[in-house]
């Protein structure tokens, strides 16, 4: 819509809204500062970001590579490690009939 | 001439009997005459209102422009009166932050075109992400497991967000609509077949976000205006104009009862607005080109933009004014996507360079910067624990960064 509008439409607009602002009220900047800091510096313990979180907490900490990590790896992809060491042992067995198939025949 | 006679013998007062052959006459005399003179009225009261209306546009165009120069300028003399000291000399006393190290923990990868935007779900673990190809996927973010995904049948979805309940997620972008999925915890269902178009706009959608409960949508649009929608009846309920170009970004006050919401356009206004009355309390201007994204501050009293101008800047909302400028010589490439952390002593930046830059909110100074990503970071959230910040670029991946 705001595309749709005129260049008169669009300023019409802006000059409302300012006179709107005009008259909002306002507080300095050294309170308003001094709010901000004084709640940043009391919600600064529950921040994990900069407190830190020990690594047995964090879910996030043991990287791929970390025993728990593989554990879930190997949970997930049970199922896979099954099939491809069966397709392992079976393609060995299909290569050991092969060899000896071969030393009949010779 | 007869009529003019039997017209002539009406008006002298003989006594004459007006049968119906007599009426319809003096109608039919008196018809063109009145049509003359309403005719010759018309030609005169018109050509001078044509005059005026040529003459109209230009000056009432020229008079806006020199009004609202007037009143900007008074606007910005009442806001630095109260400018009395700045942001990082009042932070001055404040302890500066240690060594910061955070590296990619997880990578998401799934995704066959560039992500656009994610959103965390309230139970710290899900995510929800979508891309340019049309796919919408819910990750794992603790396994890495995709658990649901979604094609929608537009391309650049470039808007998606996670429900308060965790049971649907909304999303949309050049379909122009927003359309919300429930989600089942049977993974076989087809989700595309349950999905509900909500918001309908003119152009493009994009952001979405849902206020506090599951009923109610916040959207913006490509067209200039933002909307509220019952997600139930996909109902408009309130919708906001005032942009005067494409709106990109918006965010919710943090508050429970709040009800107030800020948006950035293209524009390079950043908009406060009034939930209920579908009013702009207040307006920004200062950012020199478009405005990519909006976060408010954790305690609702201010909020930060990231702009294509390589800044990002944060507002205050009592003191009615930019307080701080996040921005270094070296940095030359937008910032598309900011969030805080949970104190709001951390501002994260993700920019179109390719990395993410942590900035350290009250004394100005950058922190650390994040290298990983293979191309532009397109957004970037903090979970909602605050342990853990996602990013998601155009390299088709989502890291998770601790």
């Amino acid at each position: 819509m705001a595309r749709d509008m005129s260049d008169i439409d669009i300023l019409k607009m802006e000059l409302e809204q300012l006179k709107k602002e005009v008259s909002t009220p306002r507080e300095p900047v050294s309170k308003t500062s001094k709010d901000t800091m004084d709640w940043c510096e009391a919600a600064s313990c529950t921040d994990l970001l900069i407190t830190g979180v020990p690594d047995d907490k964090n879910p996030y900490k043991p990287e791929k590579g970390g025993w728990k990590n593989i554990m879930l790896y190997l949970h997930r992809n049970t199922w896979q490690t099954y099939c491809s060491y069966v397709s392992l042992f079976t393609g060995l067995k299909r290569l050991k009939l092969e060899r000896r198939n071969r030393r009949d025949v010779h | 001439t007869c009529e003019y006679n039997y017209v002539l013998s009406c008006i002298s007062c003989e006594p004459r009997v007006l049968s119906l052959q007599n009426i319809l006459s003096l109608i039919l005399f008196l018809l063109p005459a009145s049509a003359l003179t309403t005719g010759i009225y018309m030609i005169f009261s018109t050509k001078p209102e044509m005059a005026t209306q040529e003459v109209q546009p230009n000056e009432t165009l020229t008079n806006l422009k020199a009004e609202s120069d007037t009143l900007k300028t008074k606007l910005e003399d009442e806001r630095a009166k109260l400018h009395d000291v700045e942001l990082h000399q009042v932070a001055e006393k404040v302890d500066g932050l240690g060594q910061f190290i955070m590296k990619t923990r997880r990578t998401l990868k799934g995704h066959g075109n560039k992500v656009l935007c994610m959103d965390w779900c309230k139970d710290k673990r899900r995510i929800v992400s979508s891309s340019q190809d049309g796919k919408v996927i819910v990750w794992d973010a603790f396994t890495t497991n995709k658990e649901h995904a979604v094609t929608m049948p537009c391309t650049w979805v470039m808007a998606c967000a996670y429900a308060p309940s965790g049971c649907a997620v909304a999303c949309g972008g050049l379909d122009n609509k927003c359309s919300v999925y429930p989600l089942s915890l049977d993974k076989n269902e087809n989700l595309a077949a349950k999905k509900k178009s909500v918001a309908m706009h003119t152009n493009y959608l994009s952001a979405c976000s849902f206020t506090n409960s599951d009923m109610q949508i916040l959207t913006s649009s490509g067209d200039g205006t933002c909307a509220l929608w019952d997600v139930e009846s996909g109902q408009l309920l309130q919708s906001f104009h005032g942009h005067a170009a494409d709106v990109l970004c918006l965010d919710l006050a943090p508050s429970e009862t709040g009800n107030t919401f800020v948006s950035g356009g293209c524009d390079k206004k950043a908009n406060v607005w009034d939930m209920r009355s579908g009013q702009c309390i207040q307006s920004f201007e200062t950012h020199e080109s478009d405005i990519n994204s909006v976060r408010y501050y954790p305690s609702g009293d201010a909020f930060a933009s990231g702009s294509d101008d390589a800044t990002c800047r944060l507002y205050d909302l009592r003191a009615d004014r930019e307080v701080a400028i996040y921005s270094k010589e070296s940095i030359i490439f937008g910032a598309s996507s900011v969030d805080f952390s949970l104190s709001g002593r951390l501002l994260f930046g993700g920019y179109n360079d390719y990395t993410i830059n942590v900035w350290d909110v009250l004394k100005g100074t950058r922190v650390s910067i994040l290298f990983g990503h293979e191309n532009r970071v397109s957004t970037l959230r903090l979970s909602p624990d605050g342990t853990a910040f996602c990013s998601g670029s155009w390299d088709h991946t989502l890291r998770i960064w601790a």
